[in-house]
């Protein structure tokens, strides 16, 4: 498991679902983005790698790298080095104690 | 069925004949003749098993709430009291005994029994100064966390700093809810450094912090360094988690992060 800030790639050899593949690509490669910084976890060659992400909060995310492997970015952390292989991106959750219930930390 | 009697002598007059000794003048209301064979000769208005009010023939007249502070008790007390006097709700389960001197000067609170003497002076109430103060104490104390409940979660909701807030403010917050509010309107990472938060685990750049939210609540979080650029973070995670790794595998989803993570920054 590879961890940067908030976000962490776990390596699987499951399968990309393939509502995934075929609609959640995103194109700029942000694996996660600052919503209160503005600072985005991304790859830093797109052409190395792939994220593929569901639009609602919470739900499934991958990135796909290449054989050459691909180095993760973001403006406050040091780059972290994915190998190539398929990885489940989570991100980290927060307890909110005046809601009294969990959420998704927000950069 | 309403009764016109509001002294001793006119519910005289009303108990003669075949209702000499009780008549009915309302649901579940009689006016009754008490002491039959003593001199005393009190006539009570009864609504169920309570002598509500009692008339002497002196004129003394005694107000009894038996401890039933209803609307009905009131509304047969009013209905049978001579004026000025009236009985009144205040506050919750509490009756004010009036004498037209207006609303914000009632003339005794009836506690359980009161007696009207015949030349205006009462017996046997409470203070009624001491209850409109206790009444406003209470209403008070019920509102005040409320409105800074509402204060405080509106500036979580804006957003906007205050810059009045220290932390020995907010310890001082006796509310929960508002202290937590308070914390968000500060800044939950700033507070929790500042507030002096107990350490209870550590390993390698993890930190496990408490601070007790009340006598039976704690507020926890894991304070985690950036191994490459040394900057702090601090994450909330919730009471059950009581080391760094399992407050770390809630804050992941996972089932055993230190072991397992490979790199880190």
């Amino acid at each position: 498991m590879i961890r940067q800030g908030d976000v962490l790639f776990i390596p699987t050899t499951d399968a990309i679902p393939e509502y995934l593949t075929e609609r959640g690509k995103n194109e700029k490669g942000i694996v996660m983005e600052g919503e209160a910084t503005g600072h985005h976890h991304r790859i830093a060659n797109l052409e190395a790698a792939e994220v593929f992400r569901s639009g609602w909060a919470g739900g499934e995310s991958f990135v796909r790298v290449s054989d050459q492997g691909v180095s993760i970015v973001h403006e406050e952390h040091a780059p972290v080095q994915l190998p190539a292989g398929n990885y489940r991106v989570k991100i980290a959750r927060e307890y909110d104690y005046l809601a009294n219930a969990a959420r998704f930390s927000r950069d | 069925m309403k009764y016109d009697g509001r002294n001793y002598q006119e519910l005289d007059a009303k108990l003669q004949g075949r209702c000499r000794e009780s008549r009915k003048i309302g649901n579940h209301t009689y006016a009754q003749r008490r002491n039959r064979y003593s001199k005393e000769g009190v006539i009570a208005i009864l609504l169920h098993n309570t002598d509500i009010l009692s008339f002497y023939p002196n004129g003394d007249i005694k107000v009894n709430t038996g401890g039933w502070h209803t609307v009905t008790t009131r509304a047969r007390m009013n209905d049978y009291l001579p004026r000025p006097y009236t009985v009144s709700g205040y506050g919750r389960g509490r009756t004010m005994l009036y004498n037209g001197n207006g609303w914000d000067n009632p003339l005794s609170a009836v506690d359980d029994s009161v007696l009207i003497k015949a030349d205006g002076s009462t017996e046997g109430g409470g203070n009624a100064l001491d209850v409109i103060a206790e009444v406003k104490r209470e209403k008070l104390e019920a509102v005040r966390p409320r409105n800074r409940a509402r204060y405080w979660i509106n500036k979580v909701r804006e957003g906007k700093p205050s810059p009045k807030l220290t932390v020995a403010t907010i310890l001082e917050e006796e509310n929960q809810t508002v202290r937590l509010a308070m914390m968000r309107v500060f800044g939950f990472e700033r507070f929790i450094l500042d507030s002096g938060a107990k350490v209870i685990d550590q390993k390698a750049d993890y930190e496990l912090l408490e601070l007790p939210l009340d006598r039976w609540n704690v507020l926890r979080a894991l304070k985690m360094k950036c191994s490459t650029t040394g900057a702090v973070y601090i994450n909330q995670v919730p009471p059950h988690c009581h080391e760094v790794p399992s407050a770390l595998d809630w804050m992941f989803d996972t089932k055993d992060y230190l072991g397992q993570v490979t790199q880190q920054t």
